[in-house]
């Protein structure tokens, strides 16, 4: 299963997500795109589903800022739900802030494989989704 | 016409010469001979006889002359002044004039001339010239200058002395009228101006001393001597001599004021002077000797000494007098008596010396005379009462009276004698001198001492008369020795025995038995012995100088202060035992003052050269005859003391110095909490800086200092003293000072308490004012407030800049990425239009950043008068549709014609946004209700904004909710924007926002307008 199945993008920006999923699209890089509007969608979405490792994505694109829930929080949550998920889940926090405080606060989270500094480039999502099928 | 010139020429007063060259002959006219004495025969007439006449020098200079004349073709005349020797041998002076009449080419062939005498003209120049010469020469060193007027050509001449007295310049050229001038206007001019004009007339000469003024403007006395000189009865010329005479005159007009000086020392001398003539009589008396002997002075100058002096006196007076003028004394002095003019007899002591002539003849004597009447009066007052004593004492026991002849022989013996010396009348009178009853060395030792006093020998029975010969008493201490060898002290006066006419006729002495005495004296001596003993075992060193400060006696004690023995000491000079001369010094001063010195400080020596302080108490010791003998006194070694002040001193010095360098104030402050009084005992100038009070002033009364103690701190201040005073804690406090000059100062201080004995609590303290530091801090805790808000809002513009605009671009790049790489059209178009969605949120995200710039940079914007309630129902009207719409419930309770200062913009926006912010989150279960609130807390205006809508979770949000972008509800329309604007708005007018919510129920802003 080296194939990313599900990838799943949580993210405020509708023209960020258009794009990124274009972009997914073309490469083909994956099928299934799950997009969530803020972090609190997020949750409530997998909550129900941890033990569904089928259903579980792959791949997580974090955005920080967002409104009801930001990218911190949701992993705030995401941690407690983690124990209960059997799935190795990849979770990249792509942000539009370059902003050190924010690098710095991602490298808190063992959970968070990188920090992804918007615009996404081609190469950049070669690299998150192409590795993963080595 | 040649032969009438001739006769003509021949006739005049001159001499005549022709002289043909080619043939060397020569006429020479009769005039030409009889000038030089000749007859006209007597001599030849060729060139020869006048080269013949003419004196040698003179016939050079005339051939040259000639050959010059010659040779220039008569261009350069031929004239001389030459000397011919006349037939009586004199000398002839010759003014010889020629021409050559006749040339054959530049040949002479005739040479004619005449011969006019000058010699009356040149002896006068000659002489004037000689005389000038000498005048000059002689004057020029007695400072005499000569004269002359030469009435004739009307020509003045001066000599360079003359010029000089006049003090005019060597080429200055004198007139008769400005050498008039020069005399002194009045007497000075109008007599030389007689003298000159008679001398013209009469011949008469003149020497006159008168002032000139000089060039220079000096008034001088001159000397100035006149002769004129006549010729055929008409004067034809003045001259003279010209002196400075102001020295002489000086000299004379001192002389005359010592004249008058003597006159005056003369006249009112305190004792009496006479000019006495050498027969005696008075030539000269002052005031004084004529009141000594009560004549007039008109009475006494008709008078001789000898008239007025007492017989018995005057043989010795003229003996002396003659001894005077026969040059065997210079002077005499006598004590003689005169008769005053009622009769009555004075002494005088008389002193006269001679007065020679220059000659050495005697012209006359000085005498002064003084007034003895009263000594002598005294002195035979005393001889009259010590007869009576004599014979007083001759009755008494205890005192032995021993007359004497002239050489010694005891004439009288007393009663008192016989029983104090063991001798009868008989056995002494007539037989013996009082020799016997003398002990030889004492005699043998006194008379050397005198000898070397006086400078004679003296000895035997002079050893006692010495003083009494010359009308002296002498009383001295002598050892008498009875007939059976025993002896005892006596005190003796010698005096000597006058008979009626002041001859000594013999001598007396009076001795007293001083065995009683004696006795006391070394009884005296025995207990100071003891007393010496007490005084060795005491700190204190005892000790007796005599009166030139030789060391009697002192404590051996003196060897633990200054390693000297006693031994060492005594007999020496207290000199050399001071370290500073000057202390002697100023101790005798001390002690000659007031007789004697208390706890007087002065500085000896060890005996290691080592300075010790010494504290005196001494005073005078005297003679029987209240002459100071010496002195006496003790001494304390107090050099540990003195080391001890000095180290104080040094150190108070020291402390005060740096205290007065201090910026604050060091002080002892000493509080008694009984009586809740307290003081600064001490307190360095800088209190004066930190309180405005000077230290004197709160020296026993610390009031003045918590005066100036601010009175909201006084409380505080009084507290923590007492605290510290309880607990013995340091003290230190912070707090306002309100000073007079200054206004309110901060201070700070420090203490540290120390408990008395008297239960009174000094602190050691140091107080500064800290002002300066205190302003410092709060102008650095503003502006670490500013700061942090300045960088929060930095942080916040940053955040913006790098989150926002970054996603905007991050979009654009993306979507152009997306469109290089679009395969048809409609996904172009897709696109685009996407493009143009994010160009619109990038414009509203700039309009954005653009009012929170503008926020945050208008700091002073403008204000006016509001009517808040007026602005609310305003508010109102704008959100009307939406407040149908969502069937909500608003109540104003602002009280109508509210007004406060603030921001129209910005009340607008505020007011809006809390407003619609009510309406957009409401409750979805129940219809909207909002109130809106005033109150005003002391001039503070509360907008207060309740409703009941769905309410924030402060826990979660709280931090969050006023940030930019920050949306919490999840609502389609919340940009996150409008809190951050208003609180931004609020804040740029000094206000602030307080916010309380609970989730489910609502949530009500506080907005704290100023």
């Amino acid at each position: 299963m080296n194939k990313i199945e599900i990838a799943c993008i949580i993210d405020d920006d509708d023209i960020y997500v258009f794009g990124i999923k274009k972009l997914i699209e073309m490469h083909k890089y994956c099928e299934n795109i799950l997009v969530f509007k803020n972090g609190e969608d997020a949750i409530k979405y997998l909550t129900p589903i941890v033990t569904q490792t089928n259903e579980l994505p792959d791949i997580i694109l974090l955005d920080i800022n967002m409104p009801v829930m930001d990218g911190w929080s949701f992993m705030e949550e995401f941690v407690k739900l983690k124990p209960q998920i059997n799935k190795q889940i990849t979770i990249y926090m792509v942000s539009s802030s370059i902003h050190d405080e924010d690098v710095n606060k991602a490298k808190l989270f063992t959970e968070i494989s990188d920090y992804i500094v918007k615009p996404i480039k081609s190469a950049d999502l070669k690299r998150m989704f192409v590795k993963e099928e080595e | 016409m040649e032969d009438i010139y001739k006769v003509i020429l021949e006739d005049t007063l001159s001499g005549y010469w022709d002289w043909n060259i080619p043939e060397g002959t020569e006429y020479l006219s009769p005039t030409f001979k009889s000038m030089f004495g000749y007859e006209d025969h007597e001599l030849e007439n060729s060139p020869e006889t006048w080269q013949r006449l003419i004196f040698p020098d003179d016939l050079t200079v005339v051939l040259k002359n000639y050959k010059e004349h010659v040779e220039s073709q008569g261009e350069i005349p031929y004239k001389n002044e030459v000397r011919y020797r006349h037939k009586d041998g004199s000398t002839v002076w010759v003014l010889c004039t020629g021409r050559v009449i006749e040339w054959d080419g530049k040949d002479p062939i005739r040479m004619v001339g005449c011969h006019i005498d000058i010699t009356k003209q040149k002896e006068v120049e000659k002489k004037l010239k000689s005389t000038q010469e000498l005048l000059n020469k002689t004057n020029e060193a007695a400072l005499v200058g000569g004269w002359e007027v030469d009435l004739i050509q009307g020509r003045v001449a001066w000599t360079d002395v003359t010029k000089t007295i006049h003090e005019v310049d060597k080429n200055f050229e004198p007139d008769l009228e400005s050498g008039i001038n020069f005399y002194r206007e009045g007497e000075s001019r109008e007599k030389i101006t007689a003298a000159v004009e008679k001398a013209i007339a009469t011949g008469e000469s003149f020497d006159l001393e008168l002032q000139i003024t000089t060039a220079k403007n000096n008034l001088i006395w001159i000397r100035t001597i006149g002769q004129a000189e006549f010729e055929k009865g008409k004067c034809v010329r003045l001259y003279g001599a010209f002196q400075d005479i102001s020295r002489r005159k000086k000299a004379e007009e001192q002389l005359k004021i010592s004249e008058v000086k003597f006159e005056d020392a003369f006249n009112y001398s305190a004792i009496g002077m006479a000019l006495v003539s050498l027969e005696g009589k008075w030539m000269k008396v002052n005031k004084r000797l004529c009141d000594l002997v009560g004549y007039t002075e008109e009475e006494l100058l008709k008078i001789t000494f000898q008239d007025i002096t007492h017989p018995d006196d005057l043989d010795i007076d003229l003996e002396n007098i003659q001894n005077l003028l026969s040059d065997k004394i210079d002077s005499y002095s006598m004590e003689k008596r005169y008769f005053t003019k009622s009769g009555e007899t004075v002494w005088v002591l008389l002193s006269v010396s001679l007065v020679r002539n220059v000659d050495g003849t005697p012209q006359h004597f000085i005498s002064q005379i003084e007034d003895v009447t009263k000594r002598k009066k005294a002195e035979q007052d005393l001889q009259k009462a010590h007869g009576e004593l004599t014979s007083i004492f001759s009755a008494i026991n205890y005192v032995s009276v021993i007359a004497t002849d002239l050489d010694g022989t005891i004439k009288h013996f007393s009663n008192g004698s016989e029983a104090l010396l063991g001798y009868t009348k008989e056995e002494m009178v007539d037989v013996h001198s009082p020799a016997i009853i003398h002990l030889e060395n004492e005699v043998v030792a006194r008379g050397k001492e005198l000898s070397k006093k006086h400078g004679e020998e003296i000895a035997g029975f002079d050893v006692f008369i010495h003083y009494a010969k010359q009308d002296r008493y002498e009383s001295r201490e002598w050892t008498y020795v009875r007939k059976d060898g025993t002896t005892f002290p006596v005190q003796l006066v010698v005096s000597a025995v006058k008979n009626n006419d002041g001859e000594i006729v013999g001598y007396l002495g009076i001795a007293t038995d001083i065995s009683e005495v004696k006795n006391v004296y070394h009884a005296l001596q025995e207990s100071e012995k003891k007393f010496r003993k007490i005084f060795e075992n005491v700190q204190d060193v005892f000790y007796q100088a005599d009166y030139d400060g030789k060391i009697i006696e002192i404590s051996p004690s003196i060897e633990k202060y200054s390693g000297f023995s006693r031994e060492e000491i005594i007999g020496k000079n207290v000199t050399e035992f001071y370290y500073y001369a000057e202390d002697r010094e100023k101790l005798l001063e001390a002690l000659k003052e007031s007789g004697n010195v208390n706890d007087f400080e002065v500085r000896l020596k060890t005996s290691s050269d080592e300075l010790i302080y010494v504290s005196v108490n001494a005073h005078l010791l005297f003679d029987e005859h209240m002459n100071i003998k010496g002195v006496e006194g003790s001494m304390r070694d107090i050099t540990e003391r003195k080391q001890a002040e000095s180290l104080l001193k040094d150190s108070h010095e020291l402390l005060s110095k740096m205290s007065e360098q201090l910026p604050g104030a060091i002080y002892q402050y000493q509080y008694f909490p009984d009586t809740g009084k307290s003081s600064f005992p001490f307190a360095s100038i800088g209190l004066r800086e930190v309180y405005e009070v000077m230290p004197e002033y709160v020296k026993d009364d610390a009031s003045k200092v918590f005066e100036r103690i601010h009175k909201d701190d006084l409380e505080d201040v009084t507290k923590t003293i007492e605290h510290s005073a309880e607990t013995l804690e340091d003290w230190n406090h912070e707090y306002r000072v309100s000073l007079p000059m200054k206004g309110i100062r901060w201070v700070k201080g420090a203490a540290r308490p120390e408990k008395q004995p008297d239960d009174s609590i000094i602190w050691h303290g140091y107080i500064a004012d800290v002002t300066e530091a205190k302003e410092k801090e709060e102008e650095l805790n503003n502006t670490v407030t500013i700061v942090g808000e300045q960088n929060k809002r930095l942080f916040n513009f940053a955040h913006i800049v790098s989150h926002n605009l970054r996603s905007h671009s991050g979009n654009f790049e993306l979507l152009l990425s997306l469109i290089a790489e679009a395969k048809d059209e409609s996904e172009k178009n897709t696109l685009f239009d996407h493009l143009n969605t994010v160009s619109k949120q990038l414009n509203e995200t700039i309009v954005h950043l653009n009012e929170v710039v503008s926020i945050q940079t208008n700091i002073n914007l403008q204000q006016k008068s509001l009517d808040l309630h007026q602005y609310v129902e305003n508010t109102l009207g704008i959100l009307a549709g939406d407040i149908k719409k969502k069937n909500a419930i608003i109540t104003n309770k602002i009280p109508e014609g509210t007004t406060i200062k603030y921001n129209e913009a910005y009340m607008e926006s505020i007011l809006l946004n809390f407003l619609s912010n009510a309406l957009k989150y409401k409750h979805p279960d129940r219809d909207p209700e909002v109130r809106i609130n005033y109150e005003n807390i002391e001039g503070s205006p509360i907008i207060e904004v309740k409703d009941n809508g769905i309410g924030i979770d402060l826990n979660k949000y709280g931090k969050k909710l006023f940030g930019m972008y920050k949306t919490f509800h999840g609502n389609e329309d919340a940009k996150g924007i409008g809190l951050f604007i208003t609180k931004n708005q609020i804040e740029a007018l000094g206000g602030k926002i307080e916010v309380e919510s609970k989730v489910g129920e609502g949530t009500t802003f506080k907005i704290y307008l100023k």
